[in-house]
C-alpha cells in the first residue's frame, strides 16, 4: 500500500498539493500542503469530499462553477486526464485563490483513485491579469486617439489596427488585418505607402505623407500618414492615419483668402501700404508708386516723418495711437505727402491695424488716395459758387429795379397820360373858345410833361443797361474842378465854402456818370442850404474796405430819415416843399453808382446837415 | 343856398385844373373849388377850420401818389388828429393804380366812401357828383 513515506518525499520536494481521491471524489489521502491549502483536518481529513471542499469554485472570469464545472470531475467519472486546469477557490474564510488542478486516474491494487494535484497560482494569475487590464487599457488608449493607428510589418503587411471609429476605416478590419499596403491599395498609393515604412524603418525615423482619399466617394478627403519605428524595432512601425481634410480645408481658404487680399491689395486703384509696427513699409502697390514717385525698396528704408509734411505729423501720431490702443478701428484723415521730386501731395489716407491674437498690432494697412484733383473741382466749385452769388444779387437787384421801373411807369406816366385824356374830352365839349384854348394850352404842357418823363425813364434804362461803358481813369481833382465852375454863380451868392481833399486821387469808371454824380451831390449840398447859414461843404474821396470811398457833406437842412429813409433814393420823392426839385437826381445818380456795383447811402439830421457817402466797387 | 364846397388835394396841377372846370360844370348846385397842392398844407386848413362846420368842405377828394405826403398817409394824419368832419362828408380816394391792394386799402378806413381811377370820365363823375350830393342833402335836411 501507499504509505506516508511517499507523500514524505513528495510533499518535501513538491510545492504541489496532492490529493488522492476515490471514485466518489472521497479524498483517502492528502499531502501537507494540500492539508493547508485546503484546511483540512490533520487527523481527520479523510473521507471529505472534494465537492464540498470546491464548492466554491469560479472560472476565470469569475463565474461561479458548479460541481459539473470542477476540473476533476472528468477524471472521476470517465478517466479522463485534465491538466492545468485553472480555477479559483475560495475556501473557508480565506480569500480567493487560484489554482493549476491536474489529474489522472490511477490504479492502486485493483482499486481505482483519481491522483489531484494542484498548485497556486495566484500571482501568477494576477500578474496576467493586471498585464490583461494593461493591455485593455493601452488599446483603449490608442482606440480613443482620433486617428487611426495601425502595426505594419516592414513588408507592408497591416498587424493591427486601432481606432474609436470604425466608420473612419475603408474597409471592414477583417479584411485587411494581415494583408499587404500593396495588396489593399494596388497602386501607386499601395507603393509610396510601403516604400515610406520602409524608408522609415531603415533609417530609424519619423517619416510622413498627404494623400488624398482614393475612394471615389470620399474623394475630398485628405489624410496625412505618419510611419515610425516600433521602439527598437526595425521589423514593425506605427502607421498613424489623420484625416486632415479640415486643415486641408482651412488651408485651401487661408489660401483663397490671401489670394483675394494680394489680388486687391496689388491691382487696388488705391494706394495701399503695409506698414511694420516700426514705422517702415513692408509692401506698397503699384498705383501707391505712382502716387508718391517712390518704390517699394525706397519706401521700406524711409521713415514716416520722411515723406510727411512737418505739420501734419502730430495731427498723424494722434491718430495713429487711437489706432493702437483700440479706441478706433481706423481713421481718415487728409494729409500731405513729399513726393519724390519734392513737391506736397493732399492725400486722403486711411489706416487701419491688423492685431495678433493677444490684440497688439502687428502690422498696419493703408489707403491713400491722391485729392489734388478733388480738391481742384471743390476750389472750382466754391469759385463757381461765389461768382453765382455775385450774379444772383446782381439779377435780384436788377429785378428789384425792374419792379421799381414798372411802379414808376404805373404812377408817373398815367398821370399825365390820363390828363391828356380828360382834356381831349373836355375840349370836345367846349363851351367856348377861351375855355378850348386853354384847354389845347394845358394839353400841350401835358403831352411835353409826358415826353418828359419818358425821356428821364428812358436815360434810367440806358443807365441799367450800361454793360459796354466807357471806362477810363477819371481824376476826381479834375472832375471837381469842372463841377464847381458850374456852380460858380450860386456859390458866390449864397457865400459857400467847400472844401475837397482827394486821398484817393483817381478811380476808373464812366466820366460820364462821375461827372453826373459830382454834380448832383454837390448840387444838391448847395440847394438845401439853411437860410442865414453859411453853407460849408467837404468832399473827399478816401480808402475803404479795399475799395474806394467818396463823400458829400454839408450843413444844411437835413433829412428826416426816420420819416423819409426809405425813399431817398426813389424816384421823384422830395422831402421838402419849396425848393426847386423834381426829385429825380438822387434816383438816377443811385442808379448811376448801382450800375457799377456800387452803393449809396446818407447820414443826415435835420437842420444840422447831411453826408452823402458811395461806395465804389473798385 | 350856399355852394357845395368841394376839395382836393392833389399835386397834379393840371389835374387839378381840369377837376375844378368840372365839378364848376355840375348841373344841379353852384360849386366851389378848394384845392391844395400837397396833403400837409390840407392838413393845415383842415385844423385851422376844426370848429367851424360852415368852413368845412362837404366833399373831399386825395390823390394817393403824391411826393412829401402820400394820400393814406394824409389819412392817416386824419385819424391821429381826429378830424372827425371826415366822418360826416363823402370822402373819396383818387388814384391812377388799379391795384387791388390800393382799391382794398380803402376798407381800413371807415370814412372813406369809394375809390376813384384817373382818368375820370366826364359822364360818371356828374353821377357820382349828383348820388353824393343828394345824400349829403337828404341827410342835411337842407335845400
Amino acid at each position: 500500500m501507499l504509505s506516508d513515506e511517499i507523500f514524505g518525499i513528495t510533499q518535501n520536494i513538491s510545492k504541489e498539493c496532492l490529493i488522492l481521491a476515490d471514485f466518489e471524489g472521497n479524498i483517502v489521502l492528502a499531502n501537507k500542503k494540500a492539508k493547508v491549502v485546503l484546511c483540512l483536518d490533520e487527523q481527520n481529513y479523510q473521507g471529505s469530499s472534494c465537492f464540498e471542499l470546491f464548492s466554491f469554485s469560479y472560472a476565470e472570469d469569475l463565474t461561479p462553477l458548479d460541481r459539473n464545472g470542477l476540473p476533476f470531475i472528468a477524471t472521476l467519472e470517465t478517466d479522463k486526464m485534465v491538466e492545468d486546469s485553472v480555477i479559483g477557490i475560495e475556501i473557508g474564510e480565506k480569500p480567493l485563490i487560484w489554482i493549476s488542478v491536474s489529474s489522472r486516474m490511477i490504479e492502486i491494487s485493483g482499486t481505482k483513485y483519481a491522483i489531484i494535484g494542484f498548485f497556486d497560482v495566484t500571482e501568477t494569475i494576477r500578474k496576467s491579469q493586471k498585464l490583461q487590464t494593461r493591455k485593455n487599457q493601452l488599446d483603449q488608449l490608442l482606440a480613443s486617439i482620433d486617428d487611426m493607428v495601425f502595426e505594419v510589418s516592414v513588408t507592408g503587411e497591416i498587424l493591427n489596427c486601432w481606432t474609436n471609429d470604425e466608420d473612419q476605416l475603408f474597409y471592414d478590419p477583417t479584411m485587411f488585418l494581415g494583408k499587404n499596403l500593396e495588396v489593399i491599395f494596388p497602386n501607386k498609393l499601395g507603393r509610396s505607402f510601403v516604400s515610406l515604412i520602409r524608408d522609415s524603418l531603415r533609417e530609424n525615423k519619423s517619416l510622413s505623407m498627404e494623400y488624398q482619399s482614393p475612394l471615389e466617394d470620399n474623394s475630398e478627403r485628405w489624410y496625412r500618414m505618419q510611419v515610425r519605428p516600433v521602439y527598437y524595432s526595425k521589423q514593425k512601425a506605427a502607421v498613424i492615419i489623420t484625416d486632415i481634410s479640415n486643415r486641408m480645408k482651412i488651408e485651401d481658404e487661408v489660401r483663397v483668402n490671401e489670394q483675394k487680399f494680394n489680388q486687391a491689395f496689388l491691382h487696388s486703384g488705391l494706394g495701399m501700404a503695409l506698414v511694420g509696427t516700426d514705422g517702415r513699409c513692408i509692401e506698397v502697390n503699384n498705383t501707391l508708386t505712382k502716387i508718391l514717385g517712390y518704390d517699394v525698396s525706397e519706401m521700406s528704408r524711409m521713415k514716416c516723418s520722411d515723406y510727411t509734411h512737418p505739420d501734419d505729423l502730430p495731427y498723424i501720431e494722434e491718430n495713429m495711437n487711437k489706432l493702437k490702443t483700440l479706441e478706433t478701428e481706423s481713421y481718415t484723415i487728409k494729409k500731405r505727402y513729399i513726393h519724390k521730386d519734392g513737391r506736397f501731395i493732399w492725400c486722403l489716407q486711411t489706416m487701419s491695424a491688423v492685431f495678433d491674437q493677444h490684440g497688439t498690432p502687428i502690422f498696419y494697412i493703408a489707403q491713400i488716395q491722391d485729392i489734388t484733383q478733388y480738391r481742384k473741382y471743390v476750389e472750382e466749385l466754391q469759385r463757381n459758387n461765389r461768382q453765382l452769388e455775385i450774379a444772383t444779387i446782381d439779377l435780384e437787384t436788377k429785378v428789384r429795379q425792374l419792379e421799381e421801373f414798372n411802379q414808376i411807369v404805373a404812377h408817373n406816366l398815367r398821370g399825365p397820360a390820363g390828363n391828356i385824356q380828360m382834356l381831349v374830352a373836355e375840349i370836345e365839349h367846349a363851351d367856348n373858345e377861351t375855355d378850348r384854348k386853354e384847354y389845347l394850352e394845358l394839353l400841350q404842357c401835358s403831352s411835353d410833361g409826358l415826353i418828359e418823363i419818358m425821356q428821364e425813364l428812358i436815360e434810367i434804362l440806358e443807365v441799367r443797361g450800361s454793360k459796354s461803358l466807357p471806362m477810363e481813369r477819371c481824376g476826381f481833382e479834375q472832375i471837381y474842378r469842372k463841377t464847381i465852375q458850374q456852380f460858380s454863380a450860386e456859390i458866390h451868392t449864397k457865400g459857400a465854402v467847400i472844401e475837397a481833399d482827394f486821398e484817393v486821387p483817381a478811380i476808373s469808371y464812366s466820366r460820364i456818370y462821375l461827372e453826373s454824380i459830382m454834380y448832383n451831390l454837390i448840387g444838391n449840398a448847395l440847394k438845401y442850404t439853411v437860410p442865414g447859414r453859411k453853407p460849408q461843404i467837404t468832399i473827399r474821396s478816401y480808402a475803404s474796405e479795399g475799395k474806394c470811398g467818396f463823400s458829400v457833406k454839408d450843413n444844411g437842412i437835413g433829412i428826416d430819415l426816420d420819416r423819409y429813409g426809405m425813399h431817398v433814393f426813389k424816384f421823384r420823392k422830395t422831402f421838402h416843399s419849396g425848393y426847386d426839385s423834381k426829385g429825380i437826381g438822387l434816383f438816377m445818380t443811385r442808379h448811376q453808382i448801382e450800375s457799377l456795383g456800387g452803393r449809396i447811402y446818407v447820414v443826415s439830421e435835420p437842420d444840422k446837415g447831411s453826408t452823402f457817402y458811395v461806395q465804389f466797387d473798385k | 343856398m350856399t355852394k357845395l364846397r368841394i376839395a382836393i388835394i392833389d399835386d397834379d396841377s393840371i389835374f387839378r385844373f381840369i377837376f375844378g372846370k368840372m365839378v364848376m360844370k355840375f348841373p344841379e348846385a353852384a360849386t366851389e373849388v378848394i384845392g391844395f397842392e400837397d396833403a400837409v398844407s390840407a392838413i393845415k386848413h383842415f385844423q385851422s377850420v376844426k370848429d367851424r362846420r360852415e368852413d368845412w368842405p362837404d366833399m373831399l377828394f386825395v390823390d394817393i401818389n403824391m411826393p412829401q405826403m402820400t394820400g393814406w398817409e394824409f389819412m392817416d394824419e386824419v385819424c391821429r388828429m381826429e378830424m372827425d368832419f371826415v366822418s360826416n362828408i363823402p370822402v373819396f380816394i383818387l388814384s391812377s393804380s388799379t391795384s387791388l391792394a390800393d382799391m382794398e386799402k380803402i376798407n381800413e378806413y371807415e370814412f372813406i366812401d369809394d375809390y376813384l381811377i384817373k382818368p375820370l370820365k366826364k359822364i360818371e363823375f356828374m353821377e357820382l357828383l349828383r348820388e353824393y350830393y343828394h345824400k349829403t342833402v337828404g341827410s342835411d335836411g337842407e335845400g
